[in-house]
């Protein structure tokens, strides 16, 4: 951990405004969304209580152990923790891509735990989830891949490749690859795409999904260092824009302090550290990191 | 510095242990093998006696008789089309199937069970037997050949297709769940594209089986070439059976070419 101070002072401050966090690098303005951009709702938007999972039967040990978190709307949220803390388990929990044991989530409103499978889908469309691997079907087109966002809210048939699409369906998605800049790639086979390229297509489906809150679960892990940058900062600097409430796990403790405006942090599946980004201090992430005795 | 030698491991023995129960079904199904050798009444002798009457057989055969060219071929065309409709619409039936077969996409684990059933019944009666049985409820003619084929089809291509549905990478499939995506929406966007090529190629190994099929469909009056075949042999026109046979071979080589390119090609 010895170098994480100048990461701690590199991050921009927690309190800085949503325009400011653009930061100078961009100089253009974002052009404006085609499609309508959700009314945001103040307050919390992701209620997570004594929230338990456990892989296989009751002698297993759990892998979240009643996690309770309240995440509130436009917030950027960073969990860290060691591997097998249970990150990557709580993300998948929040849509129920995994089933947790106990315990409840409330997303827009809405408990999901409770929903039924198509009202579960409904809910699903309205909240954008970046994996680890960008997992597009690497055989079609990269705008076909932009247009499988939209199966949340259209027929199957037309979302299911951009022959089939209607025509404003087709103009944002090239809009969403503008946004990561990648419309010149929008014919291009997504197997012929480098990784960092991919994982900026699985973005650019995740906004045609006009999601209300985004949850991304190490978007960057599998790429190189120069590739892992500019893909996080593309992806935060989107989510910033559009007001999209930010859940990421990182094991890039910099993109964690940078691209967050707090940092939750788990251990052996329970929340062990809660506080905005600027607060955090570097035996903190000793304690979160090293095991070393909580300060 | 001393490095303590580490007693040698007892080395393994070439063969391992053979359970008592594993010996005595070794010797039954040698025991099995020979005893069915010589139920056949399969012998030398016989093999060496066939010899000159093969060579008479062979003799008549050549030249191949040309004079019926013509209705041969367009035969050969019959017995072709009878294929292709076949196994298009076998493979047409079969993605349906397919989907209800493969443990991860069937709505149901009773479904998955009752249509593999379904399928394995498809596949294990043989396409003769189907064609018997469509010539009943058809009548002769190439529609019972082709409904014979595109049941074969199916027994034989829902399976692949529910195979290769299963093993697709569940990646897509997750990121398309996550996004809302419907049963029908994770198949037309994450399954199908990736097991394309599985399916095409299935198709046309299924299209070069049917081919070999329908040549002998004829021979229960289910249409195409096997009847003319039939009809050389049993009138001891072997010039002319030679000229159907070779007709038969040709068509068979030209699609199996034509499938291995294309698999190639897709694959």
């Amino acid at each position: 951990m010895g170098s994480e101070p100048n990461v701690l002072t590199a991050g921009r401050p927690a309190n800085q405004g949503a325009g400011e966090r653009l930061g100078a690098e961009h100089h253009s303005a974002p052009k404006p969304f085609m499609a309508e951009v959700p009314e945001k709702r103040p307050g919390t938007i992701c209620a997570v209580s004594r929230l338990v999972k456990r892989y296989g039967g009751i002698e297993n040990p759990a892998i979240l152990r009643g996690i309770s978190l309240d995440i509130a709307d436009g917030e950027s949220v960073a969990v860290l923790g060691s591997n097998g803390a249970g990150k990557s388990t709580l993300l998948r929990c929040l849509p129920r891509l995994i089933e947790p044991n106990e315990g409840s989530v409330m997303i827009l409103g809405e408990d999901v735990t409770a929903l039924r499978r198509n009202a579960l889908r409904r809910l699903r469309s309205r909240i954008g989830f970046v994996f680890q691997r960008h997992n597009l079907s690497t055989r079609l087109s990269v705008l076909s891949n932009v247009i499988h966002g939209a199966h949340g809210r259209i027929g199957a048939l037309r979302a299911c490749h951009q022959s089939f699409a209607p025509a404003p369906l087709r103009d944002e998605a090239m809009h969403c690859l503008e946004q990561v800049r990648l419309a010149e790639f929008a014919d291009r086979r997504a197997d012929q795409l480098s990784g960092g390229q991919s994982q900026r297509v699985a973005i650019a489906r995740a906004l045609m999904q006009r999601p209300e809150i985004m949850i991304a679960d190490e978007p960057v892990a599998s790429l190189d260092p120069s590739a892992a940058e500019e893909v996080m900062d593309l992806f935060a600097r989107l989510m910033r824009e559009r007001g999209i409430t930010l859940i990421f796990t990182s094991h890039h403790l910099k993109h964690a302090l940078q691209y967050g405006d707090r940092v939750v942090a788990l251990k052996d599946g329970r929340v062990v550290e809660d506080t905005a980004t600027a607060r955090l201090r570097e035996r903190d992430l000793d304690w979160i990191y090293d095991g070393k005795s909580q300060p | 510095m001393t490095v303590k030698a580490s007693p040698d491991p007892a080395l393994p023995s070439r063969l391992g242990r053979i359970s008592p129960l594993t010996f005595a079904l070794t010797i039954a199904a040698a025991a099995f093998v020979l005893v069915s050798f010589n139920q056949v009444g399969l012998s030398w002798e016989k093999i060496i006696g066939g010899g000159p009457g093969l060579a008479r057989l062979a003799g008549q055969m050549f030249p191949p008789d040309l004079s019926r060219l013509a209705p041969v071929l367009i035969s050969l065309l019959e017995t072709f089309q009878m294929a292709v409709v076949g196994t298009v619409l076998g493979i047409a039936f079969s993605v349906p199937l397919a989907v209800m077969a493969s443990a991860k996409h069937s709505p149901h684990p009773l479904l998955k069970i009752a249509f593999r059933g379904l399928v394995a019944f498809f596949r294990t009666v043989p396409d003769l037997i189907w064609a018997l049985v469509f010539v009943i409820a058809v009548g002769l003619g190439p529609a019972a050949g082709t409904l014979a084929i595109m049941v074969d089809t199916i027994g034989f291509c829902a399976r692949f297709f529910a195979e290769a549905m299963e093993e697709a990478d569940d990646g897509p499939q997750e990121a398309l769940a996550a996004m809302g995506a419907g049963r029908t929406g994770l198949l037309l966007s994450a399954v199908y594209p990736q097991v394309m090529p599985s399916f095409i190629a299935t198709g046309l190994f299924a299209l070069e089986k049917a081919t070999r099929s329908s040549v002998v469909l004829g021979l229960v009056g289910a249409g195409g070439i096997g009847i003319e075949l039939k009809v050389a042999m049993d009138f001891f026109s072997y010039d002319l059976a030679c000229m159907i046979i070779l007709s038969i071979f040709i068509l068979v080589l030209m699609v199996e070419q034509a499938s291995g390119w294309l698999r190639s090609r897709v694959i």
